[in-house]
Formats: structure tokens, C-alpha cells, sequence
């Protein structure tokens, strides 16, 4: 009968435990700013047009998620001249677009994606 | 994004499952059905190590209208039987097949003073390199 030393193994193991945890949190820190950041620049996007001037203050956001996932859902409360978004982003006959939300997710996704980076980086060092 | 936009103007006019009222702006009296493209400068920006910005992503969007749904929606199917699985061919430039990005449901629009209309938003990408 053989003898294996298994204590590397089981130190990595916990090792991996812990930072796993310190993952979820730090990304779900990362999906939180980066939703601010949508909805920030989504209100700056938003026309100022005076027919609009209630709009920007629809623009929110939701989290979820658990130990496991983050999700942030970002857009227009269906509320007051929330009900109206439609209009704003896509125009209508009468109105032509004036994209505001697409384009702020589109300006934070490289941003988003270095943050994520810089925490998977951070914490596999850890290890 | 201009010759890459006039390939898609030509493409709507002129497409597979034939011939549509396209316009770059919002028209004043329209023939219906029509279709207005709005369409962004397109973003310029490398995959190259030296940072030369010659690749370019291009969105735009199109609203079809109609005066009755059957009409708006026989004039989305030209819509997207003409972008969909099509690839813009223009001088000098490589691009890539047309992504459909979005499809918003049709819709009944009663902002016009003296007619219903029906209308429906698409939004399209596609990406443009050097030859």
C-alpha cells in the first residue's frame, strides 16, 4: 500500500473555495457600477428637448443574482414618460429616433470587460 | 458609413422580393408603403497592435410604415428578405454579412393628425474593413 501526501491538493482546494467566493462578490461590485454607468450616461444621452424633460428620470436599473451570478436589468420604468421610452429610442412617424440606452451599454461594454478582466486576474493570482 | 449606407439604400430599393419607398430622412408626403433609414456615422476603431483605426461598425436602423398592417408587414417581409443573409459589397471595403439586431413588434401609430398608420422598427449592424 502506497502513501499520497494530499495536503497541496486539499490546501488548493480550499484555496480555490475561498477565492470563488471573493469572486461573486467583487463581480457583482462590477456589474453594479457598470449598470450605474449605464444609467448615468443614459440620462445624459436622453434628448433635451423640452417635450422629453421628464424622461431621463424613468432610467433605472435592478440587480439579482446570488452567490453563484450577478444580473442587472437597466431601462425605462414603465412609469409617467417611462411608458414613452419607445418613442424617444425608436421614433415614430412623427418623431425620428433619438437612441440613448444602446449606445451608453455600448460605450460601458469595454469598460465592463476590463473590470471583469482586472478581478478574474486579481483573484487567480490569489490562488 | 456613406458607401456602405448607399449599398443598403440600394438594397432596400431594389431587393430580392422587390422594389420599396426608401428614404434617408423623414418624408414630408410620403407614398406608402415606405421605409426611412436612420443611420449613424458608424464607429471607427483597430485590431491592429499600432492602434490604426481602419475597421468600422455600422448600425442603422429601419422603420417601415404602412397604412394598414397587412401592407406594413408585406413591405417588412422586403425589409428583411433584402438585409437578412445579405452582405454589402462595397469598393474597397470587405463587409460583413448584415446582423439583425433587433425587431420591434408592428405597431398601430395614431400621432398623424389625419391618418392611421402602422409601423415597425428594425435595427441592423454590420462591420466594414478594408479590402
Amino acid at each position: 500500500m502506497s502513501d499520497f501526501d494530499l495536503s497541496e491538493v486539499q490546501a488548493l482546494s480550499a484555496s480555490i473555495a475561498a477565492t470563488t467566493g471573493r469572486l461573486a462578490s467583487e463581480a457583482r461590485s462590477a456589474v453594479a457600477k457598470g449598470a450605474l454607468n449605464i444609467k448615468t450616461e443614459t440620462r445624459q444621452n436622453i434628448s433635451d428637448h423640452p417635450t422629453w424633460k421628464r424622461l431621463a428620470a424613468a432610467v433605472n436599473y435592478d440587480m439579482a443574482g446570488n452567490a453563484a451570478y450577478s444580473t442587472a436589468t437597466i431601462g425605462y420604468d414603465d412609469v409617467g414618460q417611462g411608458e414613452l421610452a419607445g418613442i424617444a429610442e425608436f421614433g415614430s412617424v412623427k418623431h425620428d429616433p433619438h437612441p440613448a440606452l444602446i449606445p451608453a451599454l455600448k460605450a460601458e461594454a469595454p469598460r465592463f470587460e476590463k473590470a471583469m478582466g482586472d478581478i478574474a486576474s486579481k483573484v487567480m493570482g490569489a490562488l | 458609413m456613406s458607401a456602405e449606407l448607399d449599398a443598403v439604400l440600394a438594397r432596400l430599393r431594389n431587393g430580392p422580393s422587390g422594389t420599396l419607398n426608401v428614404h434617408d430622412a423623414r418624408p414630408e408626403n410620403p407614398a406608402y408603403p415606405y421605409v426611412i433609414v436612420y443611420a449613424d456615422a458608424g464607429i471607427r476603431y483597430s485590431d491592429r497592435e499600432a492602434d490604426v483605426r481602419i475597421r468600422r461598425d455600422l448600425t442603422w436602423q429601419t422603420t417601415t410604415v404602412g397604412v394598414s398592417a397587412a401592407q406594413c408587414r408585406a413591405a417588412l417581409d422586403r425589409v428583411t428578405d433584402a438585409l437578412e443573409d445579405w452582405t454589402p459589397v462595397v469598393a474597397g471595403r470587405t463587409c460583413t454579412k448584415v446582423e439583425h439586431e433587433l425587431s420591434r413588434p408592428m405597431g398601430r401609430d395614431d400621432s398623424l393628425p389625419d391618418r392611421v398608420v402602422f409601423s415597425s422598427v428594425d435595427q441592423w449592424s454590420a462591420v466594414s474593413d478594408p479590402a
